[in-house]
């Protein structure tokens, strides 16, 4: 192959590395704009580097009062929320963990938080990913069925004791009523002879 | 800074003939950034000015679509938009600082270099490279990194450009060592400039 011929091929090649970073970096945007679930990209240090559409919707954050910012704020528990950075720089494994989000508002919803590490291929912490569910929902379902629950026991509590009332009624009279009959019994026996 | 600055047309075509090239992703952040910190309204101001300097392409017309993040563009067109901006917004060197924090802020190419948030050590070593990601011309080094003294010395050499471009470099490489330092108490100056005499651009950043 002729000289001019390899550069015309490296360039080539170069142009379709190029299109094919951008398509990527559309994809991803787009990936991030679409995904309903708030995600955001953190730091080795615990810093915001970014934020996704459904995060501003949760948060009330928008990305650049966020961005560079260390995790905590968003967070009322920090002794759990410390404990919880220690470990995902620790592991490379998915943890989770319930907390409680404080927005812009200073509304507290209860949240499930789960991060997955980076990691380069010598292992470096590289920071990880966020996300944050809204588990207010689910939490309040969850008090109400065991309320529900609580008073349903309850109730049948007070049904099952009823019934034993009943049960000890009607076999007291039972066993009454055959003593009687064998009494009955007896005295005619009695009469015969 | 002067008060009331005004770019000179021939300030323009010293720009334009510098030789060099920037990512496409130095002017999208430069755009994003007055998005950012001045809305749609300071968008528009800067499109009228950079119209009347004939230095708006047709690509910086819907400039998030069209301008491609991993393409060359001519160096001027990342280094005369950022004048402007201080020009339409009479913006002096504290307001080009936080343009320039803002910048890095909202760069994707800054997203993507995620590895090179790991440690100031590595942070250091790989700067030529994040350098050279950016722009085909300059030469990007850490002079020093002194954790104990927590201070940060980068040398820029060979990177024609203009005054009101240092404070944006000052500013981006602010925030760009906020994310290794672990301090949101962080400071930066220019204590060498090409502009005043020096032989090269060098910026102390602390913490």
């Amino acid at each position: 192959m002729s000289v001019k011929n390899i550069k015309k091929t490296a360039r080539q090649g170069f142009r379709e590395i190029k299109e094919d970073l951008e398509d990527l970096k559309k994809y991803i945007q787009d990936f991030t704009l679409f995904l309903p679930l708030a995600f955001s990209l953190i730091s080795p240090f615990h810093m915001i580097l970014s934020v996704n559409q459904a995060f501003k919707n949760l948060t009330g954050y928008d990305e650049m009062e966020v961005t560079g910012r260390d995790i905590s704020f968003l967070f009322l528990d920090k002794a759990k929320l410390e404990n919880f950075k220690k470990t995902i720089a620790k592991t490379g494994k998915k943890i989770s963990q319930e907390l409680a989000l404080i927005t812009k508002d200073k509304n507290r919803i209860p949240v499930n938080v789960i991060a997955l590490a980076r990691k380069s291929e010598e292992g470096d912490f590289q920071g990880y990913f966020l996300t944050i569910s809204d588990i207010s929902q689910s939490k309040k379902f969850q008090e109400e069925l065991e309320r529900q629950v609580a008073e349903r026991t309850k109730e049948l509590q007070g049904k099952i004791e009823e019934l034993e009332k009943i049960n000890r009624l009607t076999v007291g009279r039972e066993l009454k009523m055959i003593e009687l009959k064998e009494e009955i019994a007896k005295l005619k026996n009695s009469q015969k002879k | 800074m002067s008060e009331k600055y005004k770019i000179t047309k021939k300030e323009i075509e010293e720009i334009k003939k510098i030789k060099g090239q920037c990512r496409g992703q130095t002017i999208v952040t430069t755009l994003q950034a007055v998005l950012v910190m001045e809305g749609k309204e300071g968008l528009t101001k800067i499109e009228s000015r950079l119209k009347e300097l004939n230095c708006w392409p047709e690509h910086f017309n819907n400039f998030d679509k069209n301008i491609k993040v991993f393409e060359w563009y001519p160096l001027w067109q990342d280094i005369i938009p950022s004048v402007v901006v201080a020009e339409v917004f009479d913006w002096g060197e504290e307001e080009m600082k936080e343009f320039g924090i803002n910048n890095q802020r909202v760069s994707f190419f800054e997203k993507i270099l995620l590895k090179y948030f790991v440690s100031l050590k590595l942070l250091s070593q790989t700067i030529p490279e994040r350098w050279r990601r950016h722009y085909s011309v300059g030469h990007l080094e850490c002079a020093e990194v002194n954790e104990k003294e927590r201070r940060i010395v980068l040398k820029l050499k060979d990177f024609p450009s203009h005054p009101v471009f240092c404070q944006l470099l000052c500013g981006y490489f602010q925030s760009a060592a906020s994310f290794v330092v672990g301090s949101n108490v962080i400071t930066s100056q220019e204590t060498k400039c090409v502009f005043k005499g020096d032989a090269h651009h060098e910026f102390l950043i602390t913490w």
